[in-house]
């Protein structure tokens, strides 16, 4: 069924933030000129544009596409809240590889500095949110039951933050560029218990755009090599009424298991990864989705550095959710970015020694009876 | 009332009726929320002994709160919560 080859061919993002002055459209214009210029290409080279957010509101992509006279051809919103930026860019890549399109834009984008701060508004539909339930709980009591099956100590969710924040030192589009000690994690403001504010990945505001385009394209359009998408895979949560293993994410298991048999490549062959560390907790439970350990032996894969530069796989070298910050429907295009950076040298202060292949995975939760509504994940290869 | 359904969700079925639920599980996981109302408020996911889940707010006494501990339902007003059982 799939028969083209489908490449990132550029990347452009703005530093996340709070851009409190910012419209969506004035957040993704920029971007959007940049990676269309870095493609080498004009607007009328594009097939169709592909948006992911999840509080922009009605025709947000087209909003952001009439600004530079970007119209006729599909133009697609796509809501999966975290998974939206990552899902819009899965929707690109079907129909390229399916020979629908040539070249397609994806823009993820979001301000959530609109909503004042506090914890992300979820459906009020939902029962458990009708209950109370916010996603700090969620994670935090993943973070408790995982402390309580496995050796890992809180401290191991510190941990997590400081290489976070260790990394996002490095990367100039990071909402948080200063480093931070587990003594100050631990002592931050608790948010939910074991979880403290530092253990969070903040409230922000970004747009991050990349221009994907299949190998005919490519060569038409004399646009730059770039990273083949090696696989691209989106799940649902499947509804579960009883008890569930809170500490093993069976969508996130599933779609990397889907993901490496479609790139035809396992954990030990990765370079990077950037994962959905939207709660410390989170990134210690997707080592063990992904293979890169055993279950309950995280912790101490990050204790021995694997998972930093200089290390066996560098997990969110651009420092993740917990320090680029995450902008919800922006978050999963703004991983495509770094690891379209990264395969490609361009990586700067943070770049991993020639780096071969990456994987990005964002996950969107908030839904009472699955672990998660959509887990995305792609894997990259470099040039 | 606790997860009602119009439809079940294993076999489609709309032949759905309401059933009691015991009063009594495990608490599974559990944390203490510090944001979104006033003060701090403990809440939960429970098993119930015929092994539905539900979230809940948990009550804390004098024995601290831990993963698998039994725990039993209470009312107070409008307001139901699950507490350690009694023997925790």
């Amino acid at each position: 069924m799939m028969s083209e080859n489908v490449y990132v061919v550029s990347a452009a993002m703005i530093p996340f933030g709070k851009h409190r002055s910012s419209s969506y459209v004035g957040l993704a214009v920029s971007p959007l000129i940049d990676a269309l210029r870095r493609a080498g290409i004009g607007k009328s080279d594009v097939d169709a544009v592909y948006v992911g957010h999840s509080y922009g509101g009605m025709m947000t992509g087209q909003r952001i596409t009439k600004e530079i006279g970007l119209g006729t051809i599909p133009t697609v919103n796509v809501d999966n809240a975290c998974s939206s930026g990552a899902t819009a860019m899965h929707e690109a890549w079907m129909a390229i590889s399916r020979g629908l399109a040539d070249v397609a834009v994806i823009i993820g984008v979001e301000k959530l500095t609109q909503f004042g701060g506090g914890t992300l508004p979820l459906s009020p539909e939902d029962r458990e949110v009708k209950q109370g339930l916010v996603m700090p709980a969620v994670y935090a009591m993943r973070a408790t039951r995982y402390l309580y099956e496995s050796d890992a100590e809180v401290e191991d969710l510190a941990r997590v933050s400081v290489k976070a924040r260790k990394h996002g030192a490095l990367n100039p589009f990071a909402q948080f560029r200063q480093e931070v000690t587990v003594e100050q994690v631990l002592a931050a403001r608790p948010v939910a218990d074991p979880l403290t504010l530092l253990m969070c990945c903040p409230t922000g505001d970004g747009a991050a755009v990349v221009v994907l385009a299949s190998e005919r394209a490519r060569g038409r359009l004399g646009m730059p090599p770039g990273v083949r998408v090696a696989a691209s895979v989106l799940h649902s949560g499947q509804v579960e009424e009883g008890s569930r293993d809170m500490t093993k994410p069976e969508i996130s298991y599933e779609s990397a298991r889907d993901a490496y048999a479609q790139a035809g490549v396992g954990p030990e062959d990765l370079d990077m990864i950037e994962l959905h560390d939207a709660f410390s907790i989170a990134e210690l439970i997707y080592y063990e989705a992904f293979g890169l350990t055993g279950k309950r032996s995280a912790a101490a894969l990050l204790r021995d550095g694997k998972t930093t530069f200089g290390g066996d796989v560098v997990v969110n070298p651009s420092g993740g959710l917990l320090a680029k910050g995450h902008p919800v429907g922006a978050s999963g295009v703004a991983q495509v970015a770094e690891a379209f950076w990264q395969l490609t040298g361009q990586a700067g202060a943070r770049q991993i020694p020639d780096a071969r292949w990456a994987l990005t995975h964002v996950t969107g939760g908030g839904t009472a009876g699955l672990d998660h509504g959509a887990c995305t994940i792609h894997i990259f290869e470099a040039p | 009332m606790i997860g009602a359904r119009v439809v079940c969700s294993s076999c489609v079925s709309r032949e759905v009726s309401r059933v009691a639920l015991p009063a009594t599980g495990v608490l599974y996981s559990f944390t203490r929320l510090h944001v979104g109302g006033e003060g701090v408020r403990p809440v939960g996911y429970v098993d119930l002994d015929d092994g539905v889940r539900t979230l809940a707010d948990i009550r804390e006494g004098k024995v601290p709160l831990r993963p698998d501990m039994r725990v039993e339902l209470g009312v107070d007003g409008d307001d139901w919560f699950f507490a350690p059982a009694r023997g925790e």
